[in-house]
C-alpha cells in the first residue's frame, strides 16, 4: 500500500570489502550490497532470550541469522540526531533546516544532496522553509503587531513569526499546534497563515511548546513515527502495544532469498519482509502466496467442480467415483449422462457415446478431473502437515504451562534445585522453534519443484520432524518409567539433538535459497 | 483557545461585518454569538444574478483553530458543489481551513464559487450523499478533485 520506495531504502554507504571479508565460514550473505552500521548499538542474537544484549559480529552469526538493532524510543531519537548531525556540514546551513530537508525527502540523503547542490534555495523553500530566515524567537514590545487569529494587538502581545512574514500570538500558536499534534501531525504542521506553505519547524515547534510537556512529548512521539514509517530500514515491532523499532539493512531485493527474521526485545519474532511471525524457512512471496492460496480455498472448489455436480432433476449432490458415464441418482433415480448431463435414455442407442460431446472432449474432461484431483491431493499433503504444525505449535504453547507443574513436581520429588529443572521450559522453547519452522516447511516444499535436490531438502525435513515428534512426548511424559535423573538426561539429549536437526535444516535452507538451490513452482 | 479570545475574535468579526460589509454580503441576524445568519446575492453578469440565499454560521468551541459549520438554509442554490441539503463542498471549510479565515472571508468564497459556475445542476450523486449525510456536514469526509475548490 504505502510506496516503499524501489528495492532498497538503505541510506547508509555500501561497504563491500567488510561484507566479503566477514563470509569466511563459507555462508554466503550476499545481499547484492552489503551494509554495515556506523554506531555500536547492541544486537540481539538468535540465541539470546531477548533480555541481555549480546555482541555479535558477522562471524558468529550463523547463515540464517540477519543483523538488525532493536532501538528504544531513546534510540531512535538519537538515530534521527545522528543522521542530521551528520548533514548539517555537508548542506552548511541550520540545523532547523537540514531536519526539514531530510524529513521533506523520506531521508533519503544521497537524492536530497544531489537536489540540494544543484539548487539549494529552491531545495528550501520547496520544503516549506526560507533560506536566509533568522532563527525563530519569540516577540514582543511591537505596537504594530496584531494577530490574525484573535484580533489582539499591542505592545504587551508576545508572538512569533515564521520565515514567511506571518506572525501570531503565542496563545494562538500554542492551541493550534496542540490541535495538530493531537491529530497525529508534526514536522508538516504549516504556518496558519492563509495558503501559506511555509512549515512551523522543530524549532519554533519546541519553543511554543516549552510550556507543554506533554504535547511536546507527544510531539517528539510523532516526529519518531514519522521517521520510522518513512524509512525502509526502520519498521515498528507488530507486538500489541511494544514501543520498540527494528533497524534492519536487508534490502527488499533480497527477501526472496533471505528470511529477515528479527527478534524483539518483547520477546516476539518476526519477519522485517512482511512483518508477519518469523515463517523461517519459507521466503516471504511464497508465504504471501500460500496464504492467499489457503483463503480462496480454490482447490477444494475445483474439486467439487471436477467432481460433484447437481441432479439435473432433484438437484441432490452427486459425487462421481467410478469411470462410468452412466449416472443414477441416489435420491430421485433419475438417470442421466455424467458428461452431457442429459437424460441417459438419450444415449441407449450410442451406447457410451454422447451424441453432444465427442470423445476427446469427453476425455479432456476426465483428464481434467483427474488431474484437478491431483492438484488437489497434493495440496491436501502439504496442508494437512502445516496445519497439523501449527496445531501442535498452539499445544506446545499449552504444553509450557503443564511443564511448569511438571517442574515443581519434580523439584518436590528430587533434590533439584529451581535451575536445575530448567531443561523442561528450554524443550519446550525448542519444541516451539521446531513446530513453527517445520510448519512453513511444508509451504517451502509445497512450491518446490521434485528433484534430488528436493529430496535432500526433504530428509532433512523427516529428521526434525521425527526428532521433534520424539522430544514432543518426552516432554509431555518426561518421568514414565524412568527415574528423574534419568529423564533429565534423556531430554537434554533429545533437545540437542533436535537443535542440531534443526540448524541443519535452517542453515541448509537459508544456503539453498541463497544458491537458488531449488525451483519454484506456481 | 480561551473564551476570551474567542469572544473578542467573534465580536471584531461581527462589528466588521456590519460596519463595512462586503458588496452582496449582509448581516441577517444572530441568534446567538454561536450562530449567525449572512445573506448573501448572486453577483450581477452570473448564473445567479439577483438570486438571494442565506448561509447559517455555527461556532464550536474550537473557533477560528477549528472551522465554523456553513450551511445553505433556505432557498439552495443549484450548483455541482453545493447539494440540496445546503452542505457545500468547499475545501477551506474541511481540510483547508485556517484560522485566519474570517466570516467574510468564507461568504467571498462561497460567492465566487457561484460566480465561476458554468452550468446550474446538482451535484453528482446528489441523492446517495443527501441520504447518507449526518446533519453537520463537518463530518463528511471529503474529497476534493484539487486544492482550490
Ligand atoms: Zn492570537
Ligand atoms: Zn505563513
Ligand atoms: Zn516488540
Ligand atoms: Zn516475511
Ligand atoms: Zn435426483
Ligand atoms: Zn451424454
Amino acid at each position: 500500500m504505502e510506496d516503499l520506495g524501489s528495492d532498497s531504502g538503505v541510506q547508509s554507504q555500501p561497504d563491500k570489502g567488510k561484507g566479503t571479508a566477514d563470509d569466511e565460514d563459507g555462508a554466503t550473505q550476499d545481499y547484492g550490497d552489503t551494509y554495515d552500521f556506523d554506531d555500536d548499538d547492541e544486537f540481539f542474537g538468535m540465541d539470546d532470550s531477548g533480555f541481555e544484549p549480546v555482541v555479535s559480529s558477522r562471524d558468529q552469526r550463523k547463515p540464517w541469522e540477519v543483523e538488525y538493532h532493536v532501538h528504544d524510543a531513546h534510540g531512535l531519537h538519537d538515530k534521527q540526531e545522528a543522521m542530521i548531525n551528520r548533514l548539517v556540514p555537508v548542506l552548511s546551513v541550520s540545523k532547523d533546516i537540514t531536519t526539514i530537508l531530510l524529513r521533506n525527502s523520506q531521508w533519503k540523503e544521497e537524492s536530497l544532496v544531489e537536489r540540494y547542490l544543484s539548487d539549494p534555495d529552491k531545495t528550501i523553500r520547496d520544503a516549506g522553509m526560507f533560506p536566509n530566515a533568522p532563527a525563530p524567537e519569540l516577540k514582543t514590545g511591537n505596537e504594530d503587531f496584531t494577530c490574525e487569529i484573535c484580533y489582539c494587538d499591542g505592545p504587551e502581545e508576545v508572538y512569533l513569526g515564521l520565515g514567511c512574514g506571518h506572525a501570531f500570538c503565542t496563545d494562538c500558536y500554542v492551541t493550534y499546534l496542540t490541535g495538530k499534534v493531537l491529530e497525529g501531525m508534526s514536522w508538516r504542521i504549516r504556518c496558519p497563515g492563509a495558503k501559506c506553505k511555509a512549515l512551523v519547524g522543530e524549532q519554533a515547534a519546541r519553543l511554543l511548546l516549552a510550556n507543554e510537556p506533554k504535547i511536546l512529548e507527544r510531539y517528539e512521539d510523532n516526529l519518531t513515527r514519522s521517521f520510522v514509517n518513512d524509512l525502509d530500514s526502520f519498521t515498528w515491532c507488530p507486538a500489541p502495544n511494544c514501543e520498540y523499532g527494528i533497524e534492519c539493512h536487508v534490502p527488499k531485493s533480497a527477501w526472496a532469498t533471505i528470511v529477515p527474521t528479527v527478534h524483539c526485545r518483547c520477546g516476539k519474532a518476526f519477519c522485517f519482509g512482511c512483518n508477519m511471525d518469523d515463517h523461517m524457512p519459507a521466503p516471504c512471496f511464497l508465504v504471501e502466496k500460500w496464504l492467499q492460496k489457503c483463503k480462496d480455498d480454490s482447490e477444494t472448489s475445483n474439486w467439487l467442480k471436477a467432481n460433484t455436480k447437481e441432479c439435473t432433476k432433484c438437484k441432490a449432490t452427486i459425487e462421481k467415483n467410478g469411470g462410468c458415464n452412466h449416472m443414477t441418482c441416489r435420491k430421485c433415480a433419475h438417470e442421466f449422462c455424467w458428461v452431457c448431463m442429459g437424460p441417459w435414455t438419450e444415449h441407449q442407442q450410442a451406447y457410451y457415446q454422447c451424441n453432444r460431446y465427442n470423445e476427446d472432449s469427453s476425455k479432456n474432461a476426465r483428464d481434467s478431473i483427474s488431474k484437478s484431483r491431483a492438484l488437489l491431493e497434493r495440496y491436501l499433503h502439504y496442508y494437512s502437515r502445516f496445519s497439523n504444525h501449527e496445531r501442535s505449535a498452539k499445544l506446545a504453547r499449552r504444553l509450557l504451562t503443564t511443564t511448569e507443574t511438571n517442574m515443581e513436581q519434580m523439584q518436590r520429588n528430587s533434590s533439584m534445585s529451581w535451575i536445575e529443572v530448567q531443561f523442561l521450559s528450554a524443550a519446550v522453547d525448542m519444541l516451539s522453534a521446531c513446530r513453527a519452522t517445520l510448519k512453513w516447511s511444508y509451504v517451502l516444499a509445497y512450491y518446490m519443484e521434485s528433484d534430488n535436490q528436493k529430496l535432500i531438502f526433504e530428509n532433512n525435513q523427516s529428521d526434525l520432524e521425527m526428532a521433534t515428534e520424539t522430544l514432543n512426548e518426552l516432554v509431555e511424559n518426561p518421568v514414565h518409567e524412568r527415574t528423574i535423573e534419568e529423564a533429565k538426561r534423556l531430554i537434554i539429549d533429545k533437545t540437542q539433538y533436535v537443535k542440531t536437526r534443526w540448524e541443519t535444516l535452517l542453515r541448509d535452507t537459508a544456503q539453498g535459497l541463497q544458491e537458488n538451490r531449488w525451483k519454484f513452482q506456481d | 483557545m480561551s473564551s476570551k479570545m474567542q469572544t473578542k475574535r467573534l465580536l471584531r468579526e461581527l462589528t466588521q461585518l456590519k460596519k463595512t460589509p462586503c458588496p452582496n454580503i449582509s448581516l441577517q441576524s444572530t441568534d446567538s454569538l454561536e450562530t449567525w445568519f449572512v445573506d448573501i446575492k448572486g453577483v450581477d453578469n452570473t448564473l445567479y444574478a439577483n438570486e438571494n440565499f442565506t448561509l447559517q454560521f455555527k461556532f464550536t468551541r474550537e473557533y477560528p483553530i477549528e472551522a465554523p459549520e456553513v450551511t445553505f438554509i433556505g432557498n439552495v442554490p443549484l450548483h455541482p458543489h453545493v447539494y440540496s441539503n445546503g452542505h457545500i463542498c468547499l475545501s477551506i471549510l474541511y481540510q483547508y481551513w485556517t484560522p485566519v479565515l474570517t466570516v467574510d472571508g468564507i461568504c467571498l468564497s462561497i460567492l465566487s464559487m457561484l460566480s465561476s459556475c458554468e452550468k446550474k445542476e446538482l451535484p453528482r450523486k446528489n441523492d446517495v450523499y443527501i441520504k447518507k449525510a449526518g446533519p453537520s456536514p463537518k463530518d463528511t469526509a471529503w474529497i476534493f478533485d484539487d486544492g482550490t475548490v
